[in-house]
């Protein structure tokens, strides 16, 4: 007479939050928690009227990827700020600052740009393409 | 009379450790894969400026890859279809937008201009600190 066999398959349920744990481990060593900082940037619709007003001299900013000119002179980059903040203290300046961008300006670079500026308060800031 | 002594039993319910273990791995799985769409996106680093962004309700988000492709609700714009995007728009007042550093900044201006036409007031460019 011939033996038959059973196949007993059996998991081992005791070692498995042990492996629940290790996987745990596993995804909290891997895990990356991301930082979200953010720029602001508030939109105020302009009129047709508000620039009419406006007599005094406005900062002309020209954003290219390689160099950036105020008021038609290259600028270095730690120098942006201040340039700006010297040319605000003059009262023949408003704190209007207008941006004219270069189509292929890389966003990287405005950014850089935006964030000096925007450490300066009570400014108000039109964006134009360079043509 | 001799005074009774109640000892403190402490229990822990070793049965049920698994089951949490369980519960803390599905939400590393979950979590590790949600936020994986940003990875994708190189973001532009910063020093100073940070503005903090709390309320998420009633808040748009937009991703821009470094193809200038605009990510918003899974669908694809691009330059050309950007006026298919208006209309799916909805009126909030913020908006986020999330692109990738090398990404034309030319593809956002449009998206601000037709933020702005459709009535928002406040944009937050997401950046990552740099250390």
């Amino acid at each position: 007479m011939k033996k038959r066999f059973k196949l007993l398959i059996d998991i081992p349920s005791s070692t498995q939050s042990d492996i629940a744990f290790l996987l745990i481990i596993f995804f909290i060593i891997t895990a990356v928690f991301v930082r979200k900082d953010y720029i602001k940037f508030n939109i105020i619709k302009s009129s047709g009227t508000e620039e009419k007003v406006i007599l005094k001299k406005v900062i002309k900013v020209k954003l290219y990827n390689n160099k950036i000119l105020i008021n038609n002179e290259q600028i270095k980059n730690n120098n942006i700020l201040l340039k700006i903040k010297t040319l605000l203290r003059n009262k023949e300046y408003s704190r209007n600052i207008v941006i004219e961008f270069k189509k292929d300006l890389k966003y990287n670079n405005f950014i850089i740009f935006f964030e000096k500026i925007s450490q300066i308060k009570n400014i108000k800031i039109k964006i134009k393409e360079l043509k | 009379m001799k005074k009774k002594y109640y000892r403190l039993k402490l229990f822990i319910p070793f049965v049920t450790l698994a089951d949490i273990a369980f519960l803390i791995l599905i939400f590393f799985i979950i979590t590790s894969y949600s936020d994986s769409g940003n990875n994708l996106i190189n973001l532009p680093e910063i020093k100073y400026e940070i503005a903090k962004y709390n309320d998420n309700t009633n808040i748009i988000k937009f991703y821009i890859s470094k193809e200038n492709i605009i990510y918003y609700k899974s669908k694809k714009y691009n330059i050309i279809n950007l006026k298919d995007l208006k209309e799916r728009i909805k009126q909030y007042r913020s908006a986020i937008i999330i692109a990738d550093k090398e990404s034309k900044f030319f593809i956002i201006y449009k998206l601000i201009n037709l933020l702005s036409e459709k009535g928002y007031k406040n944009i937050f460019f997401m950046v990552k600190r740099r250390n």
